[in-house]
């Protein structure tokens, strides 16, 4: 028999449950209920429809479909459906938005490089040493 | 060398040809040993002392899971193996084990498949199965980092095994005895909009009236200004703050290969 890991289970608010604090989980999450504080979860995201976050979200792959006031930082993927309301920034490496989700705030997404670009063709490294000159 | 708890109830005539038909297949598996028998007189406690004393390194719990429940908060205790051979009922902690009735029961006993089992622990106390608190609206406090609140009356439940409680069955595959948490069941009315009652698809497939809350713990505590009764493996307990934690693997328990985990 294969041992279940450790906190990887899968997390559930429901509608009418409020949770205030930083909450931290391994496994998934699901929100159809109410937020005050920070999430941040290893694993994938789901915000309800129903579900009000005043909060910070960070978590691998993210779908919302309720209402958030706070910054969204997405490792992979991030799903915005007609029925979500962002209010604040939201950084993912993926973005898609549909038609009639609302979002307030700075967007980043793509690929952060880890260190400082270095100019790729010459052109470019000759701007770079017109501009140290 | 072995230890065999024999409870008070298996005394009874009806318990005497099964009783019989075990000791003797304990003697041919070569597993036999001394027989210490819960009475008014000697507890639980006192017959593990003496199976420490004596060098005994696996005690065999003779009983249902009553029997089980009784030695479970003592166990922890003691650096010991245990083991079950289920009479009477109910026995569904026997059977979550792999553990079959009677004298099939020694066969899984000789095989010795050892597993590091978790207890959860509420105050002092020590529980195998479940704690139920029914009937609350107080914030529940869980890990020391953040609040759970319902907000409607709802009922609140920590599994350590899937078993069901009074009232609640947990959804699958969400309770599991060797992961080192607790889950916390928090069950709330539907709300009504419009007149309407809401339906939620439950994880089953059946449609629920009930929304189900279910959060992966380590430790929760929960106060109130009264005091305020709970179930603890079908115990009440009393008091006005309850702290629950998970104790990983503190159970080393014989188990059987129909085991359910």
């Amino acid at each position: 028999m294969f041992k279940k890991d450790e906190a990887g289970g899968e997390t559930i608010i429901a509608f009418g449950v409020r949770v205030e604090g930083d909450f931290t989980s391994k496994g998934r999450v699901i929100i159809d209920g109410e937020v005050l504080g920070n999430i941040k979860t290893d694993d994938d995201i789901h915000i309800g429809e129903q579900a009000r976050i005043v909060a910070n979200v960070h978590a691998r792959n993210a779908i919302i479909a309720g209402e958030i006031k706070g910054n969204v930082r997405i490792k992979d993927r991030l799903d915005m459906v007609s029925t979500a309301r962002v209010k604040g920034d939201v950084t993912a490496n993926i973005l898609a938005i549909e038609a009639g989700a609302a979002l307030n705030g700075k967007c980043s997404v793509g690929e952060i490089p880890s260190e400082k670009m270095k100019p790729t063709t010459k052109i470019e490294s000759e701007e770079k040493k017109e501009t140290t000159d | 060398m072995y230890t065999y708890l024999y409870d008070s109830f298996v005394s009874e005539p009806r318990y005497t040809k099964i009783l019989g038909n075990i000791e003797t297949r304990i003697t041919d598996l070569g597993i036999q040993g001394r027989i210490d028998r819960v009475s008014v007189f000697k507890n639980p406690k006192e017959i593990l002392n003496e199976a420490i004393r004596r060098g005994s390194k696996t005690v065999v719990i003779v009983g249902n899971d009553d029997t089980v429940r009784k030695t479970i908060e003592v166990i922890p205790n003691f650096d010991l193996t245990f083991a079950i051979i289920p009479i009477g009922s109910p026995n569904k902690i026997a059977k979550y084990l792999g553990i079959q009735e009677g004298e099939l029961a020694c066969d899984a006993l000789s095989a010795r498949i050892i597993e590091k089992i978790d207890l959860g622990k509420v105050n002092k106390k020590y529980f195998f199965s479940n704690i139920v608190i029914p009937q609350t609206s107080v914030s529940v406090e869980c890990n020391d980092k953040f609040n759970i609140t319902p907000e409607d009356v709802g009922s609140v439940y920590v599994h350590n095994l899937p078993f069901p409680s009074e009232s609640f069955e947990p959804p699958e595959n969400t309770s599991h005895p060797c992961d080192g948490i607790l889950n916390l069941y928090i069950t709330t009315p539907p709300s009504s909009t419009f007149g309407k009652v809401k339906w939620l698809l439950g994880r089953s497939g059946k449609i629920s009236k009930e929304r189900v809350s279910i959060v992966p713990i380590k430790k929760m505590s929960i106060k109130a200004d009264n005091p305020f009764t709970i179930s603890v493996d079908n115990a009440k307990i009393e008091g006005s703050e309850f702290v629950v934690e998970v104790v990983p693997g503190i159970l080393k328990m014989i188990t059987g290969k129909d085991r359910q985990f």
